[in-house]
């Protein structure tokens, strides 16, 4: 490697080595300086002044940089390296002008220099320059970010009062209004330009005012009679006011209270609204618990304006004992939520047989949430949910019926069902054996007699044995309700819809029970003895239907399905026509009384009878503050005579906040009338106000026109005329 | 006697006079004065000829000019075509190019061109100032494009408090749309959409006593905001109507009828005569003229009427001729005896032996009603289903009026949600049947709009009108029942004070309700065209021709003639 060579190898390193080092000074410099633009200025100018800086110091480095060419290598390796023999500079000089001594001189250097990697030539680095540069940058931009200073207030903004004063009078001129939401809300605090303002409640708001000229003292004045006075710091007014209802307020310099005062201004709270809180799972309030359920899952959602807190109590209830010896037992589990403070999830998936549940009984499940609202929370029970093990199924507990046990309803199958149940059988005939089609065409028929039965009632045929309730699931256990009368309650209480409804499902009627019977297929509502059924056309129908279904059950019984399917269709036939016989079906009509027998009323026994008078009748009481009110303002000529009774109307808002709308707006545009009683959309606006809070009146009677001479002579002669 | 003929007798008088004169002078004259028979002939022929041209002068005779055209461009005219020999002017309500010759009003314009002999009216029409100038003229009417928005306002005259009130109308030219009812808070009190031929009807309630101003929008097919327009209302306390209700037997509805009448201020007259003697009320009162001449309204059910004696029963339609309203309440089917009686008073009656469910609205409980059939000569409906067929009906009997009522069971409204659906349905009945009242409040003629002349009609005499200024006008009424007129300057509300009564009534705006306004010139000024076409056919125009020249004339003649006669005199006398 030449010299020359050598030295450049050299030198790169040095020149990086000293750049790396300003450069290193210079950051933290450029960084402090956009620290502080920013405080000051804001963020934009911030970065410019901060990329400039950063400029500046690649150009001062750059400068530095200068100093670093060969010839100050050949002096620092001269001045390092004794075996340079001060001669280094014979590496930079042009080989062709040297003497042969200088060339031998100067290859010895180049050998002497070839394993050196030139570490020894760089700069050190100025560690304690940048160490204090980095601190000072630090501490600069800290105080920066953290300092608050006057400087960051917002300029104060120019009031909007409207008002004119005379000349000297303190008037408001700037003004600014800072308002810090409660730190739960994690809302950020903000400055208002205007005076009216909506604020979460709880807030704390605070004014800065500016009065010109400046005034011996100055309150706010709220719409309630408070009074908050201001403190004056330098040429600014301060005045704070915790948010907890909405309220009107004027500000009032001293001196400025005469005519005209400064109009009102609003500041409305936004309640916190309480978590709301929601079932996802289970999907509905009860659950039947299946066999082998190992654990019920619950989730539950609360969502809130600000945040729900992140513990939920779970309330869980475990019913003990059954019939009418229930107790219950009780304990609370804390539920972490998961998710978004606005939107928490609850869940957690609790254990039947852990929780002692016992077969008959439930377990209750009720979270309770509370929001983050301080000082304090408030707290949301949400819907029950219940598991519930449902009660050993009913045996029959009667005596003749054995131990036989009714686990599905037993409903005869139609008409309609019998035949298709036999068409089907039909069809399978060819994939099942002999046996089975036979006891299955046996079931039919059993099927089929039953129909017969039912519908032979209506025929009054008792032959085969006394109507019984069909036997059903939820129905009380025949030892309880034999002997007592069908419920004819229920079946009043289900009047209207009982159409559709198979006979047994509301109660326990007796099976074939006519006037349950009506319930199905017709409708009355008459003495069930007394009811005229049917008439004897279709009694024929139905008894050739009876027949056909005998024919029916014959062929079925002996296991001959398609033998009995004509007499089926038949009997469908017939039953139908019945169905749709109108003589069946009794119009709903109200109660017929008997006509009074005038001659006998009042005959008898008249002891203790006398003339009554009817009680009195006290009329209903309407305020009349603002329907006087909206008379008094109505846009007529002469309204300057009588000045509307604002007071009253006042007073009316005050003690009626809750019947009225917006009070406040009622409240502001009184005053609004108050300050200028001539100012006619001012007028016009509370009038509407008061529309929306005036109650209607019982509707009162518009008279008609009598009519003139002239149109009770045309009556009178319309009557005659008519009446010839 | 005709001016012509006097002025034309007094001038041949003048003429006789001079010859006369002149023969005088002729034969008194010495026999060297006397004027040649030539001279005399000539003085004397000149007389007459002086005497005619002097009438001529002042009965200057009709010349028959070329028929001119006058084009007349009202509100909304459009582009204006004249014809060669037609006159073009712009009434002040026109939007016409300043070329057009701008005249106040149409009178002046006729004036001004009096060779029109055919007006031919462009736009909207004429408005009423100019009406009354055009009458009798020759007038072709050309009208521009057909009015958009309202067309017709059916506004209430005034409304009860409490009471409903309804305001019908026709929009034209949205392609459907919808109208709102705004109340003077200015939010949708009602809303419905046009009917096919544009027609509407909205329903509002009124409350407090005093004016409101309520609000109309029209909207069109797309929801834009067509028209705004005011509903002037004016509530007021009526006289309440008293009533007497009899019924056989305490229940339901004459509880809450009651009830409906302490709260809403009604006199109500209680008795349930129960039989045998024994009643239960305010008070059992005779049934005769006296005790009925008390009352407005009597409310009666088949029982008690059944029991009414038949000298009850006379005072009773006697009553009724003399103008009481009576309201019978079927709660039971008809004894024969009350079917017969109602029958006589022109009621067709059948059936009845059964109930019925009748709904009043969609979305309102169903009520019971007597399934009886009500029909008869001149019978009108009470109330309405919600599909508008009549549920109760009245009709006129003398002066007074008289309603069957099937509904049994009304008082189900007043337990409902909407309690005040039931006192508004009574309040409607009983504004139809009770007595009319003796004194009627005047009325406005048309609406009453800023700068045009508005009639109060129905004064009792004479009357000070307030203006929204505080001014005060005296409208002048020659008889009681006339009607005084005046000329409205600015819109808002004037009030009528008369005989200690004050009766607020509403200007419009000159600018309300354009479409309304320009169908009624429309309507009126077509009016005109049809009438003028049939008393112009076959006229000609004739006017006075100038007299000028005439007047030249017997100047000249009468200059010659003095100085014919002074010149032969004058050498004579020096001779």
């Amino acid at each position: 490697m030449s010299g020359e060579a050598l030295l450049g190898a050299w030198l790169r390193p040095v020149r990086a080595r000293s750049l790396a080092g300003d450069l290193l000074i210079g950051l933290p410099v450029a960084g402090l300086a956009g620290a502080i633009v920013w405080r000051l200025f804001g963020l934009t100018p911030a970065v410019l002044v901060a990329g400039l800086a950063v400029l500046a110091a690649a150009g001062v480095a750059g400068l530095r940089l200068r100093r670093y060419h060969p010839r100050w290598l050949t002096r620092r390796l001269d001045t390092l390296r004794a075996d340079a023999e001060d001669s280094a500079a014979l590496l930079l000089a042009d080989e062709a002008t040297l003497g042969p001594l200088q060339r031998l001189q100067r290859a010895r250097l180049e050998r002497r220099l070839a394993g050196d990697d030139g570490a020894m030539l760089r700069p050190a680095w100025p560690s304690r320059r940048i160490g204090a540069a980095w601190l000072a940058g630090a501490a600069g931009v800290l105080l920066a970010v953290l300092l608050p200073s006057r400087a960051t207030e917002p300029a104060l903004a120019p009031a909007q009062e409207g008002i004119t004063v005379p000349p000297g009078v303190p008037k408001l001129v700037a003004q600014t209004l800072r308002i810090v939401p409660p730190a739960y809300t994690g809302l950020p605090a903000r400055d208002a330009a205007k005076l009216d303002v909506r604020a979460p409640q709880g807030s704390r708001l605070a004014w800065r005012l500016r009065f010109d000229p400046q005034p011996v003292a100055a309150a706010l004045l709220f719409h309630d009679g408070k009074r908050t006075p201001l403190r004056r710091a330098g040429d600014e007014w301060l005045a704070e006011h915790r948010l907890e209802r909405s309220v009107l307020y004027r500000v009032v310099p001293e001196g400025g209270e005469g005519p005209p005062l400064p109009p009102l201004h609003r500041l409305d709270a936004t309640p916190d609204t309480p978590p709301r809180l929601r079932v996802i799972a289970p999907e509905r309030s009860i659950t039947i618990l299946t066999p082998g359920q190992a654990g019920w899952p619950l989730l539950f959602e609360a969502t809130d304006d600000y945040g729900v807190a992140a513990a939920g109590q779970l309330r869980i209830t475990v019913t003990e004992g059954e019939g009418e010896n229930i107790t219950a037992k009780e304990r609370t589990l804390t539920l972490a939520g998961s998710g978004p403070a606005r939107r928490r999830r609850f869940a957690v998936r609790l254990d039947p047989q852990a929780l002692g549940l016992a077969r008959g009984n439930d377990i209750v499940a009720q979270l309770t949430v509370r929001d983050t609202r301080s000082p304090s929370p408030q707290v949301v029970r949400g819907p029950s949910v219940i598991l519930r093990w449902p009660a050993q199924l009913e045996v029959a507990g009667d005596g003749l019926e054995g131990l036989m046990k009714k686990v599905l309803p037993a409903y005869f199958r139609s008409q309609r069902q019998i035949i298709i149940d036999a068409e089907k059988l039909l069809r399978e005939r060819s994939r099942i054996d002999a046996e089975t089609f036979a006891a299955r065409s046996d079931k039919l028929g059993v099927d089929q007699r039953l129909l017969r039965l039912r519908y032979g009632q209506f025929m009054g045929e008792v032959a085969e044995g006394e109507p019984e309730p069909p036997p059903t699931n939820d129905a009380p256990p025949k030892s309880a309700g034999a002997d007592s009368e069908p419920d004819e309650e229920a079946h009043s209480a289900d009047d209207g819809h009982g159409h559709a409804t198979p006979p047994a499902a509301g109660g326990a009627p007796a099976f074939g029970n006519v006037g349950d019977v009506m319930g199905a297929y017709g409708h009355t509502h008459d003495e069930s003895e007394a009811a005229t059924l049917l008439d004897p056309e279709t009694r024929a129908i139905l008894r050739q239907a009876l027949d056909e279904m005998w024919q029916s059950e014959l062929h079925l019984r002996q296991g001959d399905p398609r033998q009995a399917l004509p007499f089926a269709y038949k009997a469908l036939g017939f039953i139908k026509q019945v169905q749709q016989s109108q003589r069946i079906y009794l119009a709903r009509v109200g109660p017929e009384l008997p006509p009074i027998d005038e001659t006998r009323r009042m005959t008898g026994k008249r002891e203790g009878l006398a003339r009554r008078p009817l009680p009195p009748v006290p009329p209903a009481k309407i305020d009349a503050a603002p329907a006087e009110a909206w008379a008094a303002l109505a846009d007529l000529p002469g309204r300057a005579e009588a000045p509307p009774p604002l007071d009253a109307l006042e007073r009316w808002v005050g003690a009626n906040e809750a019947r009225v709308a917006d009070p406040l707006a009622l409240v502001a545009a009184i005053d609004a009338v108050r300050q200028e009683p001539d100012c006619i959309p001012c007028r016009a606006r509370l009038r509407g106000l008061i529309w929306t809070a005036l109650p209607r009146p019982p509707a009162q009677v518009q008279r008609r026109d009598a009519g003139d001479a002239a149109g009770r002579r045309y009556l009178d002669a319309l009557r005659r005329g008519g009446g010839r | 006697m005709t001016p012509q003929l006097v002025l034309a007798a007094m001038l041949a008088a003048a003429v006789l006079l001079a010859a006369v004169r002149l023969l005088r002078w002729q034969t008194k004259a010495p026999p060297e004065a006397k004027a040649s028979m030539g001279r005399l002939a000539l003085l004397m022929a000149a007389q007459p000829l002086c005497a005619l041209l002097l009438y001529l002068t002042l009965v200057p005779p009709p010349v028959t000019t070329a028929a001119g055209t006058l084009v007349v461009a009202t509100r909304g005219a459009g582009r204006l075509s004249a014809a060669a020999g037609s006159h073009v002017v712009a009434l002040p309500e026109a939007s016409a190019p300043a070329t057009v010759e701008r005249v106040p009003d149409l009178g002046t314009a006729l004036r001004r061109y009096r060779d029109a002999a055919r007006i031919v009216v462009v736009g909207d029409g004429l408005p009423a100032r100019d009406r009354d100038a055009a009458r009798g003229r020759a007038l072709v009417f050309e009208p521009g494009a057909a009015p958009r928005g309202i067309v017709r306002l059916d506004l209430p005259s005034r409304a009860a408090p409490g009471a409903s009130f309804a305001v019908g109308g026709r929009a034209a030219g949205t392609g459907g749309g919808a109208v709102e009812l705004l109340d003077p808070a200015g939010r949708v009190a009602d809303r419905a959409t046009l009917a096919a031929d544009g027609g509407f009807a909205l329903h509002g309630v009124a409350r407090a006593p005093g004016v409101a101003l309520f609000g109309l929008r029209l909207r069109d097919g797309g929801g834009d905001i067509v028209e705004t327009a005011k509903v002037p209302l004016v509530t007021a306390e009526e006289a309440p109507p008293r009533i007497l209700l009899i019924a056989g037997a305490p229940g339901p509805e004459p509880k809450f009828l009651r009830r409906w009448a302490a709260d809403a201020g009604l006199a109500l007259h209680a008795q349930y005569p129960t039989g045998g003697g024994m009643a239960i009320g305010d008070g059992t009162l005779p049934v005769n003229a006296s005790t009925l001449a008390r009352f407005d309204l009597a409310i009666l059910d088949e029982r008690s009427w059944a029991a009414l004696g038949g000298g009850e029963r006379a005072a009773l339609l006697g009553a009724v001729r003399g103008g009481l309203g009576l309201l019978l309440r079927l709660t039971a089917p008809l004894p024969d005896a009350t079917r017969r009686q109602w029958q006589a008073l022109g009621f067709a009656l059948s059936g009845g032996a059964d109930v019925m469910q009748v709904r009043l609205a969609a979305n309102e409980t169903p009520l019971t009603r007597r399934a009886v059939r009500i029909g008869g000569r001149d019978v009108l409906p009470l109330l309405r289903d919600r599909e508008g067929v009549p549920v109760a009906n009245w009709r006129q009997e003398g002066r007074g009026r008289v309603a069957l009522w099937p509904v049994t069971d009304s008082y189900v409204l007043a337990l409902g949600t909407s309690s005040a659906r039931y006192a508004e349905l009574w309040s409607g009945v009983f504004a139809v049947l009770a007595r009319g009242r003796p004194m009627a409040p005047p009325r406005l003629e048309g609406a009453a709009r800023a700068g045009e002349r508005t009639l109060i009609c129905g004064l009792t005499g004479n009357a000070e009108l307030s203006l929204p200024a505080g001014d005060e006008v005296r409208l002048l009424v020659e008889r009681p029942g006339d009607c005084g007129a005046f000329w409205p300057v600015r819109p808002g509300w004037h009030q009528l004070r008369q005989a200690g009564t004050v009766w607020p009534f509403h200007v419009d705006a000159a600018d309300a309700l354009p479409a309304v306004r320009a169908t009624e010139a429309r309507r009126e000024t077509t009016r005109l065209a049809s009438d003028a076409a049939v008393a112009a056919d076959g006229r000609t125009q004739s006017r006075p021709g100038a007299s000028w020249p005439w007047f030249l004339g017997w100047l000249a003649a009468s200059a010659a003639l003095w100085w014919f006669e002074r010149a032969r005199r004058a050498p004579h006398q020096q001779a």
